[in-house]
Protein backbone atom coordinates (compact mmCIF):
# COMPACT_ATOMS: atom_id res chain seq x y z
CA UNK A 1 0.00 0.00 0.00
CA UNK A 2 1.52 2.96 -0.80
CA UNK A 3 -0.40 6.43 -0.17
CA UNK A 4 -0.35 9.06 -2.82
CA UNK A 5 -2.00 12.09 -1.10
CA UNK A 6 -2.47 13.31 1.91
CA UNK A 7 -5.72 16.15 2.03
CA UNK A 8 -8.04 17.88 4.78
CA UNK A 9 -11.26 18.90 3.59
CA UNK A 10 -12.93 22.06 5.58
CA UNK A 11 -16.83 22.33 5.70
CA UNK A 12 -18.22 25.61 7.08
CA UNK A 13 -21.70 26.84 6.65
CA UNK A 14 -22.39 23.74 4.14
CA UNK A 15 -19.74 24.71 1.79
CA UNK A 16 -16.40 22.54 1.71
CA UNK A 17 -13.27 22.49 0.02
CA UNK A 18 -10.05 20.46 0.24
CA UNK A 19 -6.47 20.90 0.52
CA UNK A 20 -4.35 17.97 -0.61
CA UNK A 21 -0.57 17.36 -0.76
CA UNK A 22 1.13 14.76 -2.66
CA UNK A 23 2.50 11.80 -1.15
CA UNK A 24 2.42 10.71 2.83
CA UNK A 25 2.26 14.17 4.76
CA UNK A 26 2.21 14.93 8.53
CA UNK A 27 0.50 17.82 8.09
CA UNK A 28 -1.74 20.15 5.53
CA UNK A 29 -2.02 23.60 5.67
CA UNK A 30 -5.23 25.17 5.06
CA UNK A 31 -5.07 29.04 3.67
CA UNK A 32 -7.61 31.66 2.19
CA UNK A 33 -9.73 30.96 4.97
CA UNK A 34 -12.44 33.39 6.25
CA UNK A 35 -11.26 35.32 9.49
CA UNK A 36 -13.12 34.70 12.72
CA UNK A 37 -14.98 31.53 11.12
CA UNK A 38 -15.36 27.74 12.46
CA UNK A 39 -14.25 25.18 10.64
CA UNK A 40 -14.97 21.40 10.95
CA UNK A 41 -11.86 19.86 9.14
CA UNK A 42 -11.41 15.68 8.24
CA UNK A 43 -8.53 13.81 6.91
CA UNK A 44 -8.25 11.51 4.23
CA UNK A 45 -5.23 9.87 2.35
CA UNK A 46 -5.18 8.32 -1.02
CA UNK A 47 -3.36 5.01 -2.28
CA UNK A 48 -1.80 4.06 -5.20
CA UNK A 49 -4.92 1.83 -5.83
CA UNK A 50 -7.07 4.69 -5.88
CA UNK A 51 -9.09 4.04 -2.21
CA UNK A 52 -9.81 6.70 -0.25
CA UNK A 53 -9.92 6.28 3.66
CA UNK A 54 -10.88 9.26 5.97
CA UNK A 55 -10.31 10.14 9.39
CA UNK A 56 -12.85 8.54 11.47
CA UNK A 57 -13.75 11.81 13.48
CA UNK A 58 -13.33 15.37 12.44
CA UNK A 59 -12.01 18.43 14.32
CA UNK A 60 -13.23 21.86 14.42
CA UNK A 61 -11.38 25.19 14.98
CA UNK A 62 -12.37 28.75 14.40
CA UNK A 63 -10.06 31.35 12.50
CA UNK A 64 -8.80 34.18 14.30
CA UNK A 65 -10.43 37.44 13.72
CA UNK A 66 -9.41 39.55 11.24
CA UNK A 67 -6.30 41.86 11.95
CA UNK A 68 -6.44 45.87 11.98
CA UNK A 69 -2.66 47.71 11.48
CA UNK A 70 -3.60 51.68 12.18
CA UNK A 71 -0.63 54.05 11.16
CA UNK A 72 -0.61 57.70 12.20
CA UNK A 73 2.04 59.76 10.03
CA UNK A 74 4.08 62.51 12.22
CA UNK A 75 6.84 62.97 9.21
CA UNK A 76 8.27 66.12 8.17
CA UNK A 77 10.07 68.05 5.23
CA UNK A 78 12.72 70.18 5.86
CA UNK A 79 13.38 70.96 2.13
CA UNK A 80 15.43 68.81 1.87
CA UNK A 81 15.13 65.40 3.47
CA UNK A 82 11.85 63.80 4.74
CA UNK A 83 12.11 62.78 8.53
CA UNK A 84 9.51 59.63 8.32
CA UNK A 85 8.34 58.89 11.48
CA UNK A 86 5.24 56.86 11.90
CA UNK A 87 3.34 55.58 14.97
CA UNK A 88 1.24 52.44 14.40
CA UNK A 89 -1.30 50.31 16.78
CA UNK A 90 -1.90 46.42 15.40
CA UNK A 91 -4.28 43.97 16.45
CA UNK A 92 -1.47 40.95 16.14
CA UNK A 93 2.32 41.99 16.01
CA UNK A 94 3.70 43.96 13.51
CA UNK A 95 6.22 41.88 11.68
CA UNK A 96 7.72 44.23 9.62
CA UNK A 97 7.34 47.46 7.87
CA UNK A 98 8.72 48.85 4.29
CA UNK A 99 9.23 52.32 3.08
CA UNK A 100 9.06 53.44 -0.71
CA UNK A 101 9.97 56.16 -2.85
CA UNK A 102 9.51 57.16 -5.83
CA UNK A 103 8.72 59.88 -8.62
CA UNK A 104 5.09 58.09 -9.95
CA UNK A 105 2.00 57.05 -7.86
CA UNK A 106 2.95 53.59 -9.38
CA UNK A 107 5.77 53.22 -7.66
CA UNK A 108 7.34 51.68 -10.47
CA UNK A 109 11.00 52.48 -9.67
CA UNK A 110 11.27 52.72 -6.13
CA UNK A 111 14.16 53.27 -3.79
CA UNK A 112 13.07 50.80 -0.63
CA UNK A 113 13.99 51.58 2.87
CA UNK A 114 13.21 48.96 5.76
CA UNK A 115 13.20 50.81 9.09
CA UNK A 116 13.62 49.21 12.16
CA UNK A 117 10.03 49.06 14.24
CA UNK A 118 9.92 50.03 17.90
CA UNK A 119 7.03 48.04 19.72
CA UNK A 120 4.91 45.17 18.92
CA UNK A 121 1.62 45.73 19.12
CA UNK A 122 2.04 49.45 19.63
CA UNK A 123 5.16 51.40 18.91
CA UNK A 124 6.75 53.57 15.96
CA UNK A 125 8.92 53.20 13.13
CA UNK A 126 11.32 56.13 11.42
CA UNK A 127 13.71 56.63 8.54
CA UNK A 128 15.32 59.36 6.69
CA UNK A 129 14.55 59.72 3.26
CA UNK A 130 17.71 61.61 1.86
CA UNK A 131 16.93 63.53 -1.58
CA UNK A 132 13.35 62.19 -1.67
CA UNK A 133 11.60 61.92 -4.73
CA UNK A 134 8.24 63.02 -4.73
CA UNK A 135 5.95 60.03 -3.43
CA UNK A 136 6.57 57.80 -0.39
CA UNK A 137 4.44 54.39 0.51
CA UNK A 138 4.67 52.66 4.00
CA UNK A 139 3.70 49.11 3.96
CA UNK A 140 3.06 47.72 7.30
CA UNK A 141 2.64 43.91 7.89
CA UNK A 142 1.52 42.24 11.05
CA UNK A 143 2.63 38.23 11.72
CA UNK A 144 -0.25 37.14 10.03
CA UNK A 145 0.60 39.39 6.94
CA UNK A 146 -2.22 41.57 7.04
CA UNK A 147 -0.90 44.62 5.11
CA UNK A 148 -1.69 48.75 5.88
CA UNK A 149 -0.30 51.15 3.58
CA UNK A 150 -0.41 55.03 3.35
CA UNK A 151 0.73 57.14 0.70
CA UNK A 152 2.08 60.69 0.61
CA UNK A 153 3.03 63.41 -0.94
CA UNK A 154 6.53 64.80 0.24
CA UNK A 155 5.55 68.50 -0.50
CA UNK A 156 2.57 68.17 1.63
CA UNK A 157 4.90 67.07 4.75
CA UNK A 158 5.00 69.81 7.54
CA UNK B 1 -45.89 -85.96 -77.60
CA UNK B 2 -44.02 -84.31 -74.61
CA UNK B 3 -43.41 -80.71 -73.71
CA UNK B 4 -39.82 -80.32 -73.70
CA UNK B 5 -39.75 -76.26 -72.59
CA UNK B 6 -42.24 -73.60 -71.25
CA UNK B 7 -42.14 -69.65 -70.62
CA UNK B 8 -43.84 -66.54 -70.16
CA UNK B 9 -43.43 -63.30 -71.90
CA UNK B 10 -44.21 -60.13 -70.08
CA UNK B 11 -45.42 -57.05 -72.03
CA UNK B 12 -46.11 -53.30 -71.29
CA UNK B 13 -48.55 -52.98 -73.53
CA UNK B 14 -51.84 -55.07 -74.85
CA UNK B 15 -50.83 -55.26 -78.08
CA UNK B 16 -47.93 -57.44 -77.01
CA UNK B 17 -45.46 -55.33 -78.85
CA UNK B 18 -43.01 -54.20 -75.94
CA UNK B 19 -41.68 -57.10 -74.25
CA UNK B 20 -40.43 -56.66 -70.87
CA UNK B 21 -39.24 -59.98 -69.76
CA UNK B 22 -39.36 -63.58 -70.74
CA UNK B 23 -39.00 -66.33 -68.00
CA UNK B 24 -38.52 -70.10 -68.56
CA UNK B 25 -40.70 -72.30 -67.07
CA UNK B 26 -40.24 -76.53 -66.63
CA UNK B 27 -41.44 -79.23 -68.86
CA UNK B 28 -44.32 -79.59 -65.67
CA UNK B 29 -47.83 -79.75 -67.33
CA UNK B 30 -48.86 -77.19 -64.45
CA UNK B 31 -46.19 -75.05 -63.15
CA UNK B 32 -46.08 -71.67 -61.36
CA UNK B 33 -43.52 -68.88 -62.85
CA UNK B 34 -42.79 -65.63 -60.89
CA UNK B 35 -41.57 -62.69 -63.12
CA UNK B 36 -39.41 -60.47 -60.86
CA UNK B 37 -38.32 -56.73 -61.48
CA UNK B 38 -41.54 -55.32 -62.56
CA UNK B 39 -42.69 -51.81 -61.64
CA UNK B 40 -45.14 -50.96 -59.16
CA UNK B 41 -48.25 -49.79 -59.45
CA UNK B 42 -48.22 -51.08 -63.16
CA UNK B 43 -50.06 -53.00 -66.22
CA UNK B 44 -48.94 -55.70 -68.05
CA UNK B 45 -49.82 -58.21 -70.00
CA UNK B 46 -48.59 -61.91 -70.53
CA UNK B 47 -48.55 -64.80 -72.51
CA UNK B 48 -47.55 -68.33 -71.60
CA UNK B 49 -45.41 -70.63 -74.20
CA UNK B 50 -44.81 -74.41 -74.38
CA UNK B 51 -42.80 -76.50 -76.98
CA UNK B 52 -43.05 -80.04 -77.08
CA UNK B 53 -40.77 -82.56 -78.65
CA UNK B 54 -41.99 -81.81 -82.61
CA UNK B 55 -40.54 -78.28 -81.92
CA UNK B 56 -44.34 -77.17 -81.95
CA UNK B 57 -45.03 -74.25 -79.44
CA UNK B 58 -48.54 -73.16 -78.65
CA UNK B 59 -49.28 -69.88 -77.56
CA UNK B 60 -51.87 -69.03 -74.27
CA UNK B 61 -54.15 -66.05 -74.48
CA UNK B 62 -52.85 -62.55 -73.37
CA UNK B 63 -53.44 -62.06 -69.83
CA UNK B 64 -53.43 -58.83 -67.78
CA UNK B 65 -52.54 -57.97 -64.07
CA UNK B 66 -51.24 -54.71 -62.47
CA UNK B 67 -48.59 -54.52 -60.37
CA UNK B 68 -49.27 -53.20 -56.58
CA UNK B 69 -47.39 -50.30 -54.47
CA UNK B 70 -44.62 -50.90 -53.34
CA UNK B 71 -43.90 -50.05 -49.68
CA UNK B 72 -40.83 -49.23 -47.85
CA UNK B 73 -40.21 -50.47 -44.54
CA UNK B 74 -39.03 -48.74 -41.85
CA UNK B 75 -37.42 -49.48 -38.74
CA UNK B 76 -35.48 -48.24 -36.40
CA UNK B 77 -36.79 -45.46 -36.10
CA UNK B 78 -36.09 -42.36 -33.55
CA UNK B 79 -36.32 -39.01 -32.65
CA UNK B 80 -33.99 -37.96 -29.32
CA UNK B 81 -32.74 -35.26 -27.31
CA UNK B 82 -28.79 -33.71 -27.05
CA UNK B 83 -27.74 -31.78 -24.50
CA UNK B 84 -28.24 -28.84 -27.02
CA UNK B 85 -31.98 -27.39 -27.49
CA UNK B 86 -31.58 -26.79 -30.49
CA UNK B 87 -30.09 -30.59 -31.98
CA UNK B 88 -32.16 -33.82 -32.11
CA UNK B 89 -30.22 -36.73 -32.49
CA UNK B 90 -32.36 -39.10 -35.36
CA UNK B 91 -31.67 -42.28 -36.80
CA UNK B 92 -34.06 -44.24 -39.22
CA UNK B 93 -33.14 -47.33 -41.41
CA UNK B 94 -35.19 -48.38 -44.49
CA UNK B 95 -35.66 -51.01 -46.66
CA UNK B 96 -37.86 -52.25 -49.94
CA UNK B 97 -37.57 -55.33 -51.81
CA UNK B 98 -36.03 -54.25 -55.24
CA UNK B 99 -35.72 -50.76 -54.29
CA UNK B 100 -32.59 -49.00 -54.75
CA UNK B 101 -32.34 -46.12 -52.36
CA UNK B 102 -31.00 -42.69 -53.04
CA UNK B 103 -31.79 -40.82 -50.13
CA UNK B 104 -33.45 -41.20 -46.85
CA UNK B 105 -33.88 -38.68 -44.29
CA UNK B 106 -36.66 -37.14 -41.96
CA UNK B 107 -38.40 -33.92 -41.74
CA UNK B 108 -39.60 -31.39 -39.29
CA UNK B 109 -42.16 -28.93 -39.64
CA UNK B 110 -44.10 -26.57 -36.91
CA UNK B 111 -47.22 -27.48 -38.78
CA UNK B 112 -48.88 -30.85 -38.96
CA UNK B 113 -48.95 -30.68 -43.02
CA UNK B 114 -45.24 -29.39 -43.65
CA UNK B 115 -46.24 -26.63 -45.37
CA UNK B 116 -44.20 -24.37 -43.41
CA UNK B 117 -40.28 -24.06 -43.12
CA UNK B 118 -39.16 -27.16 -42.92
CA UNK B 119 -35.96 -28.54 -41.03
CA UNK B 120 -34.31 -31.42 -42.23
CA UNK B 121 -31.44 -34.19 -42.58
CA UNK B 122 -30.80 -36.29 -44.79
CA UNK B 123 -28.27 -39.28 -46.12
CA UNK B 124 -27.65 -39.61 -49.56
CA UNK B 125 -24.71 -41.65 -49.82
CA UNK B 126 -25.22 -44.86 -52.01
CA UNK B 127 -26.80 -47.20 -50.69
CA UNK B 128 -28.53 -44.51 -48.85
CA UNK B 129 -30.79 -46.53 -46.78
CA UNK B 130 -30.43 -45.57 -43.23
CA UNK B 131 -29.46 -41.95 -41.87
CA UNK B 132 -28.27 -41.80 -37.96
CA UNK B 133 -26.92 -38.15 -37.09
CA UNK B 134 -27.58 -35.01 -35.42
CA UNK B 135 -29.87 -32.51 -37.20
CA UNK B 136 -29.98 -29.08 -35.60
CA UNK B 137 -31.66 -25.72 -36.13
CA UNK B 138 -34.48 -25.77 -34.21
CA UNK B 139 -35.95 -22.95 -31.60
CA UNK B 140 -36.76 -23.42 -27.61
CA UNK B 141 -39.46 -25.25 -26.65
CA UNK B 142 -40.98 -25.42 -29.65
CA UNK B 143 -43.33 -28.52 -31.15
CA UNK B 144 -42.30 -29.64 -34.35
CA UNK B 145 -43.92 -32.67 -36.23
CA UNK B 146 -41.84 -34.76 -37.95
CA UNK B 147 -41.86 -37.27 -41.11
CA UNK B 148 -39.67 -40.05 -42.47
CA UNK B 149 -38.67 -40.39 -45.94
CA UNK B 150 -37.09 -42.50 -48.59
CA UNK B 151 -36.13 -41.84 -52.15
CA UNK B 152 -35.46 -44.31 -54.53
CA UNK B 153 -34.94 -45.11 -57.80
CA UNK B 154 -37.46 -47.75 -58.23
CA UNK B 155 -40.58 -46.57 -56.34
CA UNK B 156 -39.62 -42.49 -55.78
CA UNK B 157 -40.30 -41.01 -52.45
CA UNK B 158 -42.12 -42.17 -49.59
CA UNK B 159 -43.39 -40.74 -46.74
CA UNK B 160 -43.76 -42.29 -43.45
CA UNK B 161 -44.98 -40.13 -40.55
CA UNK B 162 -45.71 -42.36 -36.94
CA UNK B 163 -48.61 -42.20 -35.04
CA UNK B 164 -47.88 -39.18 -32.15
CA UNK B 165 -44.97 -37.88 -34.34
CA UNK B 166 -44.30 -34.78 -32.44
CA UNK B 167 -41.51 -33.48 -30.35
CA UNK B 168 -41.12 -30.80 -28.44
CA UNK B 169 -37.74 -29.37 -27.88
CA UNK B 170 -36.18 -28.13 -24.49
CA UNK B 171 -35.12 -24.41 -23.81
CA UNK B 172 -31.98 -23.34 -24.21
CA UNK B 173 -29.94 -23.77 -21.26
CA UNK B 174 -29.74 -20.50 -18.93
CA UNK B 175 -27.42 -18.46 -19.34
CA UNK B 176 -25.76 -16.81 -16.30
CA UNK B 177 -23.25 -13.74 -15.65
CA UNK B 178 -21.29 -13.06 -12.21
CA UNK B 179 -19.48 -9.95 -11.66
CA UNK B 180 -18.30 -8.32 -8.65
CA UNK B 181 -17.80 -5.21 -7.92
CA UNK B 182 -17.25 -2.73 -4.68
CA UNK B 183 -14.22 -4.65 -3.50
CA UNK B 184 -13.03 -3.48 -0.29
CA UNK B 185 -10.82 -5.19 2.36
CA UNK B 186 -13.52 -6.65 3.90
CA UNK B 187 -16.22 -6.37 1.52
CA UNK B 188 -17.31 -7.02 -2.22
CA UNK B 189 -20.80 -7.10 -4.06
CA UNK B 190 -21.42 -10.15 -6.20
CA UNK B 191 -23.75 -9.79 -8.49
CA UNK B 192 -25.51 -12.69 -10.86
CA UNK B 193 -27.90 -12.05 -14.47
CA UNK B 194 -29.82 -14.68 -15.47
CA UNK B 195 -30.81 -14.30 -19.35
CA UNK B 196 -33.05 -16.99 -21.11
CA UNK B 197 -36.41 -18.22 -20.76
CA UNK B 198 -35.83 -21.96 -19.24
CA UNK B 199 -37.37 -21.34 -15.63
CA UNK B 200 -34.94 -22.22 -12.87
CA UNK B 201 -35.94 -23.83 -9.90
CA UNK B 202 -36.11 -20.98 -7.40
CA UNK B 203 -35.51 -22.97 -4.60
CA UNK B 204 -31.76 -23.62 -5.90
CA UNK B 205 -30.11 -20.43 -6.80
CA UNK B 206 -27.52 -19.63 -4.60
CA UNK B 207 -23.93 -17.78 -4.66
CA UNK B 208 -21.36 -19.50 -2.14
CA UNK B 209 -17.74 -17.64 -1.78
CA UNK B 210 -15.01 -19.43 0.21
CA UNK B 211 -11.35 -18.32 0.82
CA UNK B 212 -9.20 -19.81 -2.51
CA UNK B 213 -7.76 -23.37 -1.29
CA UNK B 214 -10.01 -23.23 1.49
CA UNK B 215 -13.32 -26.19 1.94
CA UNK B 216 -16.80 -24.99 3.97
CA UNK B 217 -17.80 -21.99 1.78
CA UNK B 218 -20.37 -19.49 2.80
CA UNK B 219 -23.77 -19.86 0.88
CA UNK B 220 -26.61 -17.24 0.09
CA UNK B 221 -29.54 -18.16 -1.20
CA UNK B 222 -31.34 -16.12 -3.86
CA UNK B 223 -35.16 -15.99 -3.81
CA UNK B 224 -37.81 -15.83 -7.00
CA UNK B 225 -34.82 -14.95 -9.34
CA UNK B 226 -36.26 -13.66 -12.95
CA UNK B 227 -34.76 -13.25 -16.00
CA UNK B 228 -33.02 -9.71 -17.00
CA UNK B 229 -32.84 -8.89 -13.53
CA UNK B 230 -29.56 -8.53 -11.64
CA UNK B 231 -29.39 -9.87 -8.07
CA UNK B 232 -26.40 -8.89 -6.08
CA UNK B 233 -25.69 -10.05 -2.67
CA UNK B 234 -22.81 -8.45 -0.20
CA UNK B 235 -20.07 -10.04 1.17
CA UNK B 236 -18.93 -8.87 4.84
CA UNK B 237 -16.07 -10.51 6.92
CA UNK B 238 -13.18 -10.99 4.25
CA UNK B 239 -10.13 -11.10 5.26
CA UNK B 240 -7.68 -8.07 3.50
CA UNK B 241 -5.54 -9.26 0.47
CA UNK B 242 -7.60 -12.43 0.35
CA UNK B 243 -8.30 -14.04 -3.09
CA UNK B 244 -11.73 -15.17 -2.51
CA UNK B 245 -13.60 -17.78 -5.23
CA UNK B 246 -17.38 -16.60 -5.59
CA UNK B 247 -20.07 -19.03 -7.61
CA UNK B 248 -23.29 -18.95 -8.94
CA UNK B 249 -25.22 -21.98 -8.76
CA UNK B 250 -28.90 -22.45 -10.08
CA UNK B 251 -31.18 -25.65 -11.59
CA UNK B 252 -33.78 -25.98 -13.83
CA UNK B 253 -35.64 -28.99 -14.73
CA UNK B 254 -33.41 -31.00 -16.44
CA UNK B 255 -30.50 -29.54 -15.84
CA UNK B 256 -27.62 -27.23 -14.02
CA UNK B 257 -25.88 -24.23 -14.48
CA UNK B 258 -22.50 -23.15 -11.92
CA UNK B 259 -20.70 -20.01 -13.19
CA UNK B 260 -17.73 -19.03 -11.11
CA UNK B 261 -15.97 -15.84 -10.41
CA UNK B 262 -13.11 -14.93 -8.12
CA UNK B 263 -11.81 -11.15 -6.57
CA UNK B 264 -9.35 -10.32 -4.55
CA UNK B 265 -9.61 -8.11 -1.23
CA UNK B 266 -7.87 -5.02 -0.80
CA UNK B 267 -5.16 -4.51 1.54
CA UNK B 268 -6.48 -3.06 4.86
CA UNK B 269 -7.00 0.35 4.86
CA UNK B 270 -4.80 3.17 6.59
CA UNK B 271 -5.89 4.39 9.71
CA UNK B 272 -5.96 8.11 9.63
CA UNK B 273 -6.69 10.43 12.27
CA UNK B 274 -6.12 14.36 13.20
CA UNK B 275 -3.85 14.91 15.37
CA UNK B 276 -4.37 18.60 16.25
CA UNK B 277 -4.63 21.57 14.23
CA UNK B 278 -2.15 24.28 14.81
CA UNK B 279 -1.03 27.66 13.60
CA UNK B 280 -4.31 29.03 13.12
CA UNK B 281 -4.37 32.66 11.80
CA UNK B 282 -7.48 34.81 10.35
CA UNK B 283 -6.77 33.09 6.71
CA UNK B 284 -5.27 29.80 7.10
CA UNK B 285 -4.35 26.96 9.84
CA UNK B 286 -2.20 23.85 10.13
CA UNK B 287 -3.96 20.38 9.99
CA UNK B 288 -1.84 17.90 11.70
CA UNK B 289 -2.62 14.42 10.73
CA UNK B 290 -1.44 10.78 12.04
CA UNK B 291 -1.14 7.91 9.56
CA UNK B 292 -0.71 3.99 10.71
Amino acid sequence: MAITKTGVTLESGGASVSYERSGRQSSVTADGLKPNTSYTVQAYVVEDNGRTTYSESSSSFTTLQAGDILLDNRSSWDGKDVALLYDFRSTYPIDGVKVLNDDTKDFANPVTYTPAVSGTYSGSFSVTVLDPKEYVMVLAYDIYGEEAKGIFDVKDLP
Amino acid sequence: MAITSSRIRVYSDALLTQLVATVNGTTALSQTITVTGLNPSTSYWVVAEATDDNNLTGYSPSASFSTSAANYSWSGLGVDYTQYYNVLDVNISVSCQGASFTECGIQFSTTSDFSGSIISGSNTTLPADDFTDEVSGFAENTTYYYRYYATSNEYGTQYYAPTGNTITTRYAQPVITLTHSNVTDTTATVTATYTGSMPLDHSTCSFTYVEHGQSNPIYINIENMVAGTPYPANLSGLTPNTRYDIEFDAEYYDGEVTVMDSLTTLQSRPTVAISGVSNVTPSSAQVNISIS
